[in-house]
């Protein structure tokens, strides 16, 4: 100092009572600080979120309609197979039906499945054995049967029976006995 | 800079204690930006500090965190040396034990450490900011005059004189003196007061016992007397003032009954011993540059009565101007220099 | 003049007053909206964390629903995959026929909204047994076929010769579009 023998005291208006009062604002401003800035930021992790969820729940239903229509898909395939695996096995029940159905005496030379007929080409002995033995279950699985014979050379005779179903069904045999 | 803007903000508030023989003075000063709005003063009848002065200042003190608390230096062990080299100080006193300054690397004052650090304890309740010497207040109220021609400037408190002899701008010699702790001589002097010639009335009494008393030293000084006529002399210059008083006392009667005339009278009377006997020194002691005095001016803070003017007139030839001194004001405006305003 | 109030202390209330102020201010203009929307947030994420969990389980539902089937009816997606390779079919069903050929593939007309390709062929099998295995083994087959008609047995000494038709169902190109509102089901 220039004439004191002292220094003076430090003067400051931060005396004690104005201290107590800025440490008690500023503890609770920094706690309304801290708890606005964390709303703030949860605020935006929830609208980051929940856009997030929309997104992904949009994503979902692509794919639950993607998985449904594999699946109708799958379906559709099934029931085709299945149709036509029973369509096969209605087939050879027929077959064996028919094969079944010719008796011993009669020889078959040759024969037609059709649609929705059947033509028989063969040898019988004779031609009751024919009637007997053929005709009638043709007869009674087929609506319209026609037979033509012509003599064949060891006094058998040759036949051709046309058998047709008159039905607008296709594909429609019975399976029937 | 933020320090700067909050100051501003604030009034300055100064409170100047002044400690005197059974009093402590307050003056309190508060300042705005443009100068002083307010001032105040209150004496304490007590040399300790009280719970009525505290709880005064305290009053002021809360305005404004920016007060300052000023104190005169009051300690016995103080003066000043006429200069600034660390080395000459011995020459003069050790101050080995003591705190000073320099002022203006002209001269130093300096005061007991001991003295300073019970005047810090002493406020402690209030706090110091500013201990000023009495020989600042010396310099400041003076200045104008200090530049001038050889001369003696005292300032006269109630329980002190400090003194100090300057020649264009040079402290020569400086004392600080404690009117009511004398040197034994002096003492015995103090019983009995006398005036000038006016005084005719004496107390055959006090004579008697003065008398008896004069003639035990009566003998050496009489021879002394006797010997040397010399008024240059320092030491016969002394003798000679107390043999002078002896043939007063003789000669006229004191008035016992004024005791408060008495008081005063005596007061006053023994501040001219005091400055008569520092002059002495000044002019004895070969350290200092001694030179006839012939000018003294004196800073009044106490109304001495005209006697006191007459002795150092009459007895010394001086050539007295006696200004009117508010010391709480000089420390106001000290305070208020060491911060620059 | 006697102080009353110092400017110490009213500056002391005036920073109190701005400070309560500012406290005030910033928690009903900031705070106490910022939290109403922190709620508001809270209950929409919750709500859409709900629906999300409704479809991924419906979604992991049907996962497992499309896996199991497609686990289950591997042998017949893969055969509806498969295309048609003649040189296969003819190895693999050697077994029944004592000579097999494929004569002729064409697309025919989309079923059910699968691609058709109709196969002729001609064998020689010496009993109608193996045509009875071949059909059997039909629906275990590397394909979807279906035996047609016609079928024409004709003997020829010891053997007899067959010829029929057979559809091999295939998917059709897009298989995205099931664009057949699926009578078969």
């Amino acid at each position: 100092m220039k004439y004191s023998y002292i220094k003076p005291r430090k003067k400051t208006p931060f005396t004690p009572d104005v201290m107590l009062i800025v440490i008690f604002f500023s503890i609770t401003i920094i706690m309304l600080l801290s708890t606005y800035f964390f709303l703030l930021f949860k605020d935006y992790s929830f609208e980051k979120e929940r856009t997030k969820l929309l997104g992904e729940r949009v994503v979902l239903e692509k794919n639950i309609a993607k998985m449904d229509k594999q699946i109708s898909f799958i379906k559709e395939q099934k029931v085709l197979a299945q149709r036509v695996f029973t369509q096969n096995m209605v087939l050879k029940d027929s077959i064996t039906n028919l094969f079944d159905l010719v008796p011993e005496r009669i020889t078959l030379s040759r024969a037609e499945l059709l649609k929705n007929g059947l033509i028989l080409y063969g040898v019988t002995p004779s031609k009751d054995v024919y009637n007997f033995m053929l005709q009638a279950p043709l007869r009674s699985i087929f609506q319209k049967s026609y037979t033509s014979f012509y003599p064949a050379g060891n006094g058998w005779l040759n036949f051709v029976s046309t058998n047709y179903i008159d039905n607008d069904e296709s594909e429609e045999l019975d399976s029937e006995d | 800079m933020l320090d700067k803007l909050f100051e501003s903000l604030y009034l300055k508030v100064f409170v100047n204690i002044v400690i005197k023989e059974k009093s402590i003075l307050v003056y309190i000063e508060i300042h705005s930006k443009k100068g002083v709005i307010d001032n105040v003063q209150s004496e304490f009848e007590t040399l300790e500090v009280t719970e009525k002065m505290i709880d005064f200042i305290q009053g002021y003190i809360k305005e404004s965190p920016y007060f300052y608390i000023s104190i005169l230096d009051n300690s016995l062990e103080q003066g000043a040396l006429p200069t600034c080299k660390k080395n000459d100080f011995a020459l003069y006193y050790d101050i080995s034990s003591c705190e000073y300054k320099c002022y203006e690397k002209r001269w130093t004052y300096y005061t007991s450490k001991a003295e300073l650090y019970t005047l810090e304890k002493k406020f402690s309740e209030l706090g110091v900011d500013f201990i000023f010497s009495p020989f600042l207040i010396v310099e400041n109220f003076f200045q104008d005059k200090i530049k001038g021609s050889l001369a003696l400037y005292a300032l006269v408190e109630e329980n002190f004189i400090s003194l100090a002899i300057f020649e264009e701008s040079k402290l020569l010699y400086a004392e600080h003196i404690d009117i009511h702790t004398k040197d034994e001589d002096d003492e015995l002097f103090l019983v009995a007061n006398t005036n000038d010639e006016e005084d005719l009335h004496l107390d055959e009494q006090k004579d008697g016992i003065d008398l008896e008393d004069i003639d035990i030293d009566e003998d050496d000084e009489l021879e002394d007397f006797a010997d040397i006529e010399d008024l240059d002399s320092i030491e016969e210059i002394e003798e000679f003032e107390e043999s002078k008083d002896i043939e007063e006392e003789l000669l006229e009667s004191d008035t016992v009954f004024d005791e408060p005339d008495e008081e005063n009278f005596n007061e006053d009377y023994q501040r001219f011993i005091a400055i008569q006997s520092s002059i002495n020194r000044f002019y004895k002691d070969e350290r200092y540059e001694s030179r006839f005095i012939e000018n003294i001016y004196i800073a009044d803070s106490v109304s001495v009565s005209s006697d006191f003017k007459k002795y150092l007139e009459e007895e010394m030839f001086f050539n007295v101007y006696i200004r009117h001194v508010e010391i709480e004001a000089e420390l106001c405006e000290l305070a208020k220099e060491e911060l620059g305003l | 003049m006697k102080i009353n109030i110092s400017r110490h202390q009213i500056y002391i209330l005036l920073l109190t007053l701005v400070l309560l102020l500012f406290v005030l201010l910033f928690s009903f203009l900031l705070l106490i909206p910022e939290g109403q929307d922190y709620r508001v947030k809270r209950k929409e994420l919750r709500k859409a964390t709900l629906e999300y969990n409704k479809y991924k389980e419906f979604h992991d539902k049907t996962l497992t629903t499309l896996k199991d089937l497609q686990s289950k009816n591997r042998n017949i997606i893969t055969a509806f995959e498969r295309p048609f390779s003649k040189e296969r079919f003819e190895k693999q069903n050697r077994v029944n026929f004592s000579s097999l050929n494929i004569s002729r593939i064409q697309r025919a007309k989309d079923e059910d909204g699968f691609a058709v390709y109709e196969v002729n062929t001609t064998s020689h099998i010496s009993s109608p047994v193996n045509f009875y295995d071949f059909l059997d083994g039909l629906n275990k087959g590397d394909w979807i076929i279906g035996a047609n008609f016609p079928i024409k047995f004709v003997r020829e000494g010891e053997m007899i010769r067959s010829s029929f038709t057979m559809k091999v169902y295939e998917n059709n190109a897009d298989k995205n579009s099931t664009a057949s509102a699926s009578s078969a089901k």
